[in-house]
């Protein structure tokens, strides 16, 4: 064992160390708090409007036109959230839109699985044309078809449906996009040799592309099931009823059903903002791996 | 029978783009046959055609007795190995070659027999229950010859499987590529760009520039009697020296004229050449191995500087000028020569292993009687 003599020399030395590394911390610190300030300020403007709504749905009634502007409330009211559950009926809003926003991200995930594979795997005639039109779809606003697709269903006597509310939108452009930007990181030779192999082409895609395309899943998953929930126009457009009416829809009705009801309103839209931001949560992380491996060509 | 036949192969894109221009080819059952050439000269397209994963824009190909021009490739009795290895990087090294037999809905009894005696000819036992990425590149390529195994295919194709691995390891895998098809007693076809996997590896090889075959041959051939000056330059390393010059007619018989002196041919090569050749401009080509270190001047010795130097232990490459060359000729010399940069060096050139190529057709010149005889012996 080596022995601890330390000359006055030394021990200065270390002393000085010592020092030189705690403001090298200091600084690092410092630095780290800076950033996590500003982080902090953002954060807090990007997030107003949801944490606005969450305080106003704590209120009461009479707290929220008052001229003074007071973002925390006097009293928790809890009880606008069981109210507003007893004012519409909220748990089956919130059913339908589960059934909706699921059932067209399972069917954009099927269609854009196996649309996107045959854009990128096999070849035929007028593949690049019919991508082409298929892209063409993405550049048409929503609100010019609107009508005809509203007068096109109601003639199939279709209105108030789920049907209605899921089956126009079990395809996206943007889901076989998204699928085949993926798709084009995935090295073609796997495909020729599971060809070779045997395997056909479904067998391919379920066996081989699928599992190994799970980031690519999970984002579009993720974006589908964001947009189906949040769907606002079409729903409102043909559906008429308690049992078919999305969740979106049902919130923004509640303030029409009663006119004082606005907290019970803020307290509907906080609950339907609930499974967005799970989702997002949760989801994140395949959502932003996903996003990712499909820019970079690797 | 594993015959591979190829009758006016042909593949265009896109209606003008020609890769490949109506090749014929038999490759014979049970051959090593090396498809070799730069990049762009068509032989991944021709073994990809082979493979039935590229259309086949015209003419005819049998495998065994069948045409199998429309047959998916699944159904041609084939397997293959690319460059990247191509495994499923999922399922482990059991599933990966166990995959190709699940597909023929084999029974899992066989399959687990087949797939591990593959394993032990590959000695790929201990990996069986591993996935891909916690192999090396050669345990890689060797689980990727191994799916191709298991299949029993009629043929082979292997697509520049060694050029993701590292060169050391490139050298001991080509042995055991050589070693398993002595084995397995199946035909293969192996695409390289590389020269030398190709003369080390193929039993025949296809050199192909541009689209089209320039020689069919054996590797002995192919260094010793080119057809062309392409196949010229590209077998053999370091390359031939090529020089533009004339065939003239001396009194003492035919000569190349170099550094504008008449430099005599050997007695050998004089007979096998066409006399209509003489008077006209010609490639005259001499392999680096073939120069000697000489003291005193002779007709078949040049005088040359040296440009530049190359040690490479066995020997030593000596990069010199000369007039009429495209380029800088090498030549290879015992290592114990003590040149370096600047000397003047003389050197004597073997006037009976040159070879002479038409200048404008850049077929050779030396006739074809010395070929028969060749591939007799063979």
């Amino acid at each position: 064992m080596a022995l601890n003599i330390q000359t006055t020399e030394e021990l200065a030395f270390q002393e000085e160390a010592v020092k030189f590394n705690r403001r090298y911390k200091l600084k690092k610190n410092g630095k780290k708090a800076a950033l996590l300030a500003v982080n902090l300020a953002v954060v807090l403007v990007v997030l107003f409007p949801l944490l606005y709504a969450l305080f106003m749905s704590l209120k009461t009634p009479g707290e929220i036109y008052s001229s003074e502007l007071d973002l925390f409330p006097e009293i928790l009211q809890f009880s606008n959230y069981t109210d507003a559950f007893k004012a519409a009926p909220l748990g089956q809003y919130i059913w339908n839109s589960f059934i909706v926003a699921g059932l067209i991200t399972l069917g954009q995930l099927v269609t854009g699985a196996f649309a996107a594979f045959s854009f990128h795997f096999t070849q035929y005639k007028g593949k690049e044309i019919l991508f082409s039109l298929v892209m063409a779809t993405m550049m048409v606003p929503g609100e010019a078809t609107i009508i005809s697709n509203y007068l096109q269903v109601s003639r199939w006597g279709w209105l108030d449906s789920y049907k209605v509310l899921i089956v126009p939108y079990l395809t996206s452009a943007t889901t076989i996009f998204l699928f085949r930007q993926f798709y084009k990181n995935f090295p073609m030779s796997l495909y020729e040799s599971a060809k070779i192999d045997g395997a056909s082409n479904i067998r391919f895609l379920f066996q081989i592309l699928l599992p190994l395309t799970k980031p690519a899943i999970g984002a579009v998953a993720v974006n589908a099931f964001i947009n189906a929930w949040n769907m606002y126009m079409w729903p409102l457009l043909v559906t008429g009823s308690d049992s078919y009416r999305t969740v979106q829809i049902g919130v923004s009705m509640m303030n029409s059903i009663d006119s004082q009801s606005i907290v019970l309103m803020l307290a509907g839209v906080v609950i339907c903002l609930i499974p967005s931001l799970l989702i997002f949560v949760f989801g994140q992380k395949s959502l932003v791996r996903g996003l990712m491996s499909g820019s970079v060509k690797g | 029978m594993s015959t591979v036949s190829l009758q006016k192969i042909k593949k265009v894109y896109d209606k003008d783009v020609v890769a490949v221009k109506e090749i014929d080819l038999e490759i014979k059952d049970k051959e090593f046959l090396v498809f070799v050439g730069p990049s762009g000269c068509g032989k991944s397209t021709t073994l990809r055609m082979i493979a039935g994963l590229e259309e086949i824009s015209g003419g005819r190909l049998y495998i065994g007795e069948d045409i199998v021009n429309y047959v998916e490739s699944k159904d041609r009795d084939i397997a293959m190995v690319f460059q990247n290895y191509a495994l499923y990087p999922h399922m482990t090294i059991f599933d990966n070659m166990a995959f190709p037999l699940k597909m023929q809905k084999m029974a899992k009894n066989d399959i687990k027999q087949r797939v591990e005696k593959a394993a032990k000819i590959l000695q790929l036992e201990d990996y069986l229950k591993r996935k891909p990425a916690a192999l090396s590149g050669g345990q890689r390529q060797r689980v990727a010859l191994g799916r191709a195994i298991v299949r029993n295919p009629k043929v082979f194709l292997l697509d520049e499987p060694l050029s993701n691995l590292d060169a050391k390891l490139r050298v001991a895998m080509r042995s055991e590529i050589v070693k398993l098809h002595r084995q397995l007693g199946t035909t293969f076809v192996y695409v390289t760009h590389d020269q030398t996997e190709a003369m080390t590896m193929g039993d025949r090889i296809v050199v192909m520039n541009a689209g089209k075959i320039e020689q069919v041959d054996t590797p002995e051939n192919l260094y010793n009697y080119p057809k062309t000056k392409f196949v010229a330059e590209f077998i053999g390393s370091p390359q031939m020296n090529i020089l533009k010059t004339k065939l003239v007619a001396t009194e003492e018989g035919l000569a190349v004229m170099i550094q504008q002196k008449p430099v005599l041919l050997g007695k050998a090569i004089e007979k096998k050449i066409n006399r209509d050749s003489v008077g006209k401009e010609i490639y005259f080509g001499i392999r680096p191995e073939t120069f000697t270190i000489e003291t005193a001047s002779k007709n078949n010795t040049i005088d040359v500087y040296v440009d530049n130097i190359e040690r490479m232990g066995s020997d030593t490459h000596v990069f010199f000028e000369v007039e009429g060359a495209e380029k800088e000729l090498v030549a290879r010399i015992e290592p114990y020569y003590q040149v370096s940069y600047g000397d003047a060096i003389r050197l004597s050139l073997n006037m009976n292993e040159v070879y002479l190529f038409d200048a404008e057709t850049e077929l050779t010149l030396i006739q074809k009687e010395s070929i028969i005889e060749t591939t007799m012996v063979y």
